[in-house]
């Protein structure tokens, strides 16, 4: 797309300037609607789990049994005391969604950042060493992907019981495989560049050819995956939770407020719909802020 | 084509012994089997 | 000491995996039957939920795919990828819950418990099966998109082939083989993760039988049903890249 361009002297030349690298992405990140929607929900999710302390109208500890299970402000029943309702014990189901956020966003971003740095050192090595490195590595990511992760985080949360610190110890070690794939393959494509060669020549050592160069360039496909592993660390510590075998009660975790609810799911429904709904939003957005970090990152895939 | 089925057979069968072996440990490690089997 | 827990745990472990491999994992600390007896009870259950669960998602998958290949970037093609991208966001438990919700309750079209007859799989097959539609689909979206950019479509349109036929017999049959092997890999999954679909629709599967044992300590029933279902999913994911290595030199030759 060309603007006409001025007679006036000089502005030829400024116009023929090369945009820089980064400034073309934002452009393109700003113009693309899914990452955009994605990341003004979670970045309103952070927000609100932040200030959650300060925007709750009540305690989500606190308890009231003459305020039982009343319905959000939208039902005939329901009063702006309570916007969203209580839940069975009395609790202002508000308060506890916006406590609830910072327990999912927390175990997400936390067990993403482990699981990502065990996955993608394994991937490095293997990629970059190649030969037996590679096939020890390999062969214990095929181990992992063997295990079926909802059992085996079931059996392992049972035996040390569910918290959770517990959570994301066990979800970081389970969630570790794709990095480690992707970065593997990433690397692997990479080791014979012309950048690691040159810096080779130079005399750089090892380790700061692998963080100072090799690092760098795998952030974008790192960003996308750490993005899948967060929404998938928050759906199983809902899962988990839900289960009962997760974050335990009295703190509020979504999952946890589905499976308190669920005995009285049928006749009011949003005990359950509200942490439901709201976790698949948190979730989707988080998917489309990694959909969009892909496609803006490499534009020629789908359209 | 057949060389690398056998491979694949053969890291199959690596990878179940090593779930056998891996969940077996985690089951017993958690504390003496027999006090868990007679209860507290 | 029957249960030969004074022996040394290498000496347990080898006699566990002797007796495993003939089928003989011991009996439950729970009930009186041995191990296999309970497994033969619940896998089939477990098995035909998850098929049914497969199914499903490729009975919607495949089509949904075809269609925003054939319509890309219109309403059709976005429809689907919205469909699809919602489906991954909503966690299965509260889905399976919402399923139960409206269908049972409100609609009253299906029975809410139980494992009686089909009717009662329905639900917990779309609650299983659903998750795995979006991957088969947009898989089968790529795959359908790169054939029909193909030499060998092209080829064949020229030929004065008609265009449905065309799309149908060939592009389909190239495509679909990757399609074949990442649902061999969902149904691996689907196995995994019945537990929680089968506890909330109460159906006596593998799954279930796992989560109880797992809360009363049923140590060799646990043990055998994480090696039972990994065994499922290795067999299932070697299925799987065979498949894909079966496809890999024949893509040579386009």
């Amino acid at each position: 797309m060309t603007t006409t361009s001025l007679p006036l002297p000089g502005t030829a030349a400024l116009a023929a300037l090369p945009v820089p690298a980064w400034r073309r992405t934002l452009r393109r990140a700003a113009g693309h609607r899914g990452l955009l929607i994605g990341s003004i929900v979670l970045g309103l999710a952070v927000l609100a789990a932040v200030l959650a302390p300060w925007l709750a109208p009540h305690d989500p500890f606190a308890q009231d049994v003459t305020q039982r299970l009343i319905p959000p402000v939208w039902h005939e029943r329901g009063t702006w005391e309570h916007v969203l309702g209580t839940d069975k014990l009395g609790r202002d189901y508000l308060s506890r969604l916006l406590y609830g956020a910072r327990v999912s966003l927390v175990i997400g971003f936390v067990t993403a950042l482990v699981a990502g740095l065990i996955g993608t050192t394994l991937g490095v090595l293997a990629g970059y060493f190649g030969g037996r490195v590679d096939a020890v590595v390999s062969y214990v990511i095929t181990c992992r992907l063997a295990m079926p992760v909802v059992l085996v985080a079931l059996a392992m949360a049972s035996l040390v019981g569910g918290s959770l610190k517990v959570v994301i110890v066990l979800l970081s070690l389970l969630l570790w495989d794709r990095f480690a794939i992707v970065t593997r393959s990433a690397t692997q494509q990479l080791r014979d560049a012309e950048f690691i060669a040159a810096a080779k020549s130079l005399g750089a050592s090892t380790p700061y050819i692998l963080v100072r160069e090799l690092l760098p360039n795998l952030m974008g496909a790192l960003t996308v995956v750490a993005t899948l592993e967060m929404a998938h660390a928050i759906l199983l510590e809902s899962t988990l939770s839900f289960l009962g075998l997760g974050v335990q009660p009295p703190t509020p975790s979504w999952g946890l407020m589905v499976a308190e609810g669920k005995a009285y799911m049928f006749f009011q429904p949003w005990v359950i719909m509200i942490p439901g709904v709201v976790l698949a939003v948190l979730v989707l957005a988080i998917n489309l802020v990694g959909d969009g970090i892909r496609d803006v990152a490499a534009p020629d895939g789908r359209h | 084509m057949l060389t690398y089925i056998l491979r694949r057979l053969a890291v199959a069968l690596a990878v179940m012994l090593t779930v056998a072996v891996v969940s077996f440990l985690l089951l017993h490690l958690s504390g003496d089997l027999a006090t868990a089997i007679a209860g507290p | 000491m029957q249960y030969g827990l004074d022996r040394p745990m290498v000496t347990q472990f080898f006699e566990w995996l002797g007796s495993a491999l003939q089928l003989d994992f011991g009996r439950s600390f729970y009930f009186q039957n041995t191990v296999m007896e309970l497994v033969g009870e619940r896998l089939p259950i477990t098995l035909k939920l998850g098929a049914m669960s497969l199914l499903l998602a490729v009975a919607v998958a495949i089509p949904l795919g075809v269609a925003a290949a054939l319509y890309r970037d219109t309403w059709v093609d976005r429809l689907a990828l919205l469909v699809a991208t919602i489906g991954q966001a909503m966690p299965n438990f509260w889905f399976a819950l919402a399923l139960i919700v409206v269908f049972s309750v409100g609609l009253k079209w299906l029975p809410v418990a139980g494992n009686a007859s089909w009717q009662n799989f329905v639900l917990p097959a779309v609650a299983l099966g659903y998750y795995a539609m979006p991957s088969l689909m947009r898989l089968t979206r790529a795959g359908m998109l790169d054939v029909m950019g193909s030499d060998y479509i092209r080829t064949a349109r020229a030929k004065g082939l008609s265009p449905a036929r065309v799309v149908f017999k060939h592009a389909l049959r190239n495509a679909i083989i990757p399609v074949v092997a990442l649902a061999a890999v969902e149904l691996g999954f689907m196995l995994g993760g019945s537990v929680v679909i089968e506890s909330v629709y109460s159906l006596q599967g593998l799954g279930q039988l796992a989560w109880d044992s797992i809360a009363r300590n049923d140590y060799p029933v646990v043990q055998a049903v994480v090696l039972i279902i990994a065994t499922f999913y290795i067999a299932l994911t070697f299925v799987a890249d065979v498949l894909n290595a079966a496809l890999d030199p024949r893509m040579r030759t386009r």
